[in-house]
């Protein structure tokens, strides 16, 4: 992990990308306070709830749907730029290396904090660590060891010498990486798994547990299921893309759902989707100051609109099928002209730009800081009164508020 | 009925005006085609859906959701067509209010505009009052209403009779100036009792949803309302448009939505007194949008995209589009799916032209157009027997469609090529 405090970062930034992956950030935070308090907050379940339970907002879609969409379009609208400075800094091979290596990153830090959920706290809970499956196992190591390195990283700042500083940083990433090669790995094998059991009745091969997939993991092979296209033109992308969703649409429609959905957010196959959105994110920033913006915006709605109502296409996150991300897509890009044409508002209380500054970090403390919560209040059996959960859930806000002014303050942004 | 001879010396005042009147008459050329296109879809597949031999063909111009052919949920294919005779209307009221406003003043502008939405209403009116009398052979008694219907009628007819015989070079042209005034005078006074008439049938179905109404209601009643609601804003910035339009869709929605209220509008055609303003509003964003057409494309296709992907989204928390009550979801996405067709017709422009073009000699005159499949065609229908319509086999309805549709177009041609057109 790495802190930028390039002076001219802060300039260079737009900020309404800024503002954009702040507000994702916020709405995502408080549905996860929403979650661990779920019985405290009963009542709004539907509005932070997936899927059929909860707030419909086209058939299939919840309102809680929309907001992981959208956040992996704010990274695609960030996406070619990064890449492109990697390659003006560095040179082609080492930005693409560079850009694997962080969206495995990601898939590793996924697998990590599913590795302390799905592990240690059941360990906590009284489940022996044999008895955890092999690649929670795997995960759960790797989470303390990451603990370590990142310990390790934190001590390197306090050292003059800039070589121990880049390998302490350099070990932490690829830690990360190889992690995220090994839940790559785990979740090609439970897709063969998957695919396995439709073909063969009895076949019931569970070689290293069930699958471990979750948002960062999504978001990680998003990352690299795009990279390919990185250097395409904007038409290229998009035809691509078009290509990727017409062809997965005719699979999901006539079967194929059923494999998609059987892992969260699709999987393997949902990869394609969530890098099509991604792509389309690159493709939006790209044309943002160009009419073909809002006609590319509108017709996606238009299409993905009449797909699901008039001809009712599956429209589902759980796989994230293609005119599911065609909606929540074009939704991201109206939201984000919105956001847009709010540029030059610039309040000195800029709540969305501070939160979308370190977007990572605050995701990282915000899954540990309510899993701990979530794991007391199921251990001590107690369901919160309102008051209290509001407490929490407002005193939570107000402590990450602090952290992302102070470092957008200091120009720090946490980052891998 | 006023002859209006193409005279565009009159407006041509100086050169920037010329090259904004050029630029208009280019672009009329698609309009006249995207009317013609609606005009020929209203005439040639309502008269071919009188032959069951033929097919799909038949079921073009059926508005069943069981016998139609359904492209939406609540809406089929027939039904996106007289909403985008309203967007044709849009593209071009603003500019033709304009012109009168140029060539005569404001006030006589806005005089003759609401003279034309209630002549709309009264040949409506003047329609429905034949189908009465159609009915009386078949045993129907008419009412005070019908008489009165039927005196007014029959005024306008005399009068515009007048008007033609006038035509003749040797008679006197004053009693010809004089039965136009009264023609219109009779066709406004019918169009403004039939929308009191209207008003009553709507205020007696909210009383009472199975009390029986008068029924002088059809599609020229809802075309000239629709132009009424929107004239007081036809001179307004689009902003202030878009402000009153979606006050009264919004309006008009929450109205539709409650109770039994959508059975009731359901009662009268296309939703009848109180569905006309559901059609003014069509026609208000039409207008708007129509404005942004001439501006800019881009913005015009984003627009109407969003429209109709808004509208189609609406059906989920609506209810289906349904063409029967005039619904908010089939207001929102017939503004967008008719701007998306008009689009089409805009790109064709770009294709190399032919001399024979004949949906644009359909377009030039929408009215004598309507009247005469009303009145030949119309009459055809209920005329002939059954087995050389209903019972028709395919050889014999191909044979009835095609010269039908040479029929009509040469018609359309004849009128073209004397480049006169018939206007309100």
């Amino acid at each position: 992990m790495e802190q930028n405090t390039n002076e001219s970062t802060q300039s260079k930034r737009i900020i309404s990308i800024d503002r954009f992956r702040g507000l994702c950030m916020f709405v995502m935070v408080i549905s996860f306070f929403l979650g661990v308090f779920e019985d405290t907050f009963a009542k709004w379940a539907p509005i932070f709830e997936h899927g059929e339970s909860g707030f419909q907002i086209l058939p299939g879609i919840a309102f809680a749907d929309i907001f992981a969409p959208m956040f992996i379009f704010v990274i695609g609208l960030t996406y070619v730029k990064s890449f492109k400075s990697r390659e003006a800094k560095y040179g082609t091979k080492v930005a693409y290396f560079q850009i694997a290596i962080r969206y495995l990153g990601l898939m590793g830090i996924g697998a990590l904090l599913n590795g302390f959920e799905d592990g240690w706290l059941d360990v906590f809970q009284g489940t022996a660590f044999k008895e955890l499956d092999k690649n929670i196992k795997v995960f759960a190591v790797g989470f303390w060891i990451a603990i370590a390195l990142v310990v390790l990283v934190l001590i390197s700042r306090l050292f003059k010498s800039e070589k121990f500083k880049d390998i302490m940083s350099k070990t932490l990433r690829y830690f990360l990486a190889f992690m995220g090669l090994c839940v790559l790995y785990f979740i090609i094998v439970s897709t063969g798994e998957q695919v396995g059991s439709r073909f063969v009745a009895d076949f019931q091969s569970n070689r290293y547990g069930g699958w471990i997939w979750d948002t960062l993991q999504n978001i990680g092979l998003a990352g690299l299921m795009a990279l390919p296209f990185v250097k395409f033109d904007k038409w290229g992308k998009l035809v691509m893309v078009a290509i990727t969703f017409a062809v997965m649409t005719i699979f999901v429609q006539n079967g194929g759902y059923q494999l998609v959905r059987a892992i969260l957010e699709g999987g393997l196959f949902g990869g394609f989707s969530w890098a099509g959105i991604l792509l389309l994110g690159s493709i939006f920033v790209e044309i943002k100051d160009e009419k073909i913006y809002w006609v590319l915006a509108s017709l996606m709605l238009l299409i993905s609109v009449v797909l699901i109502v008039a001809f009712e296409y599956t429209a589902v996150k759980r796989g994230c099928t293609p005119v599911y991300a065609t909606f929540c897509a074009s939704i991201s890009a109206i939201v984000f002209a919105g956001i847009d044409a709010l540029n030059k508002f610039t309040p000195k209380f800029a709540l969305f730009t501070w939160w979308g500054g370190s977007s990572l970090l605050v995701y990282v403390v915000n899954y540990l800081a309510c899993l701990i919560i979530g794991a007391i209040l199921t251990v001590k059996e107690v369901s919160l009164p309102l008051w209290a959960g509001l407490l929490i859930t407002v005193v939570g806000l107000c402590l990450y508020t602090v952290m992302n002014w102070l470092l957008y303050r200091k120009d720090k942004h946490i980052r891998l | 009925m006023e002859q209006v001879l193409t005279n565009s010396e009159n407006l041509q005042e100086n050169n920037i005006e010329n090259l904004e009147i050029k630029k208009q008459t280019k672009r009329i050329k698609s309009i006249d085609r995207f009317r013609g296109f609606c005009v020929f879809a209203m005439l040639v597949f309502q008269f071919l859906k009188n032959f069951p031999s033929l097919g799909i063909l038949s079921r073009l111009a059926n508005h069943s959701l069981t016998e139609g052919i359904v492209i939406l949920p609540g809406m089929t294919i027939a039904d996106i067509i007289a909403p985008s005779f309203i967007f044709a209307i849009g593209l071009t009221y603003a500019l033709s209010f304009n012109k009168w406003k140029n060539l005569y003043g404001l006030k006589n502008a806005y005089i003759h505009f609401v003279e034309r939405g209630l002549s709309l209403i009264g040949i409506g009116g003047f329609l429905a009052t034949c189908n009465k009398i159609l009915d009386s052979f078949s045993g129907y008694k008419f009412n005070t209403v019908d008489i009165i219907f039927i005196v007014l009628s029959s005024i306008a007819l005399a009068a515009l009779v007048f008007k033609l015989v006038c035509l003749i070079p040797v008679l006197n042209n004053k009693i010809g100036k004089l039965s136009t005034n009264i023609f219109y005078i009779a066709l406004s006074v019918l169009g403004f009792y039939n929308l009191v008439i209207a008003g009553i049938d709507f205020f007696a179905l909210l009383n009472d949803i199975n009390t029986s109404t008068y029924g002088y209601w059809v599609t020229l009643q809802n075309i000239g309302m629709a132009c009424l609601v929107t004239l007081p804003l036809i001179q307004t910035k689009n902003w202030l448009r878009f402000l009153v339009a979606s006050i009264i869709f919004v309006l008009y929605t929450v109205f539709h939505q409650i109770g039994n209220h959508q059975q009731l509008l359901d009662v009268v055609v296309h939703g009848g007194f109180l569905g006309g303003f559901g059609w003014g509003v069509m026609l208000i964003f039409d207008v708007i949008v129509a404005d942004i057409y001439f501006k800019d494309k881009s913005k015009y296709i984003s627009i109407v995209a969003l429209f109709a992907g808004i509208g189609v989204w609406s059906t989920f928390y609506f209810g289906n589009i349904n063409l029967g009550s005039c619904s908010p979801a089939f207001i929102l996405t017939s503004v967008g799916l008719s701007g998306l067709l008009f689009y089409l017709f805009h790109l064709c422009d770009k294709l190399p032209h032919f001399k024979f073009d004949p949906l644009i000699w359909w377009g030039k005159n929408p009215l004598l157009m309507f009247l005469v499949e009303f009145f030949v065609i119309g009459l055809y229908s209920e005329l002939v027997p059954d087995s050389i319509l209903s019972g028709a086999p395919l050889w014999l309805a191909i044979i009835e469609g095609v010269v039908a549709v040479i029929l009509l177009t040469l018609i359309c041609y004849l009128l073209n090529k004397s480049k006169k057109s018939f206007s309100l």
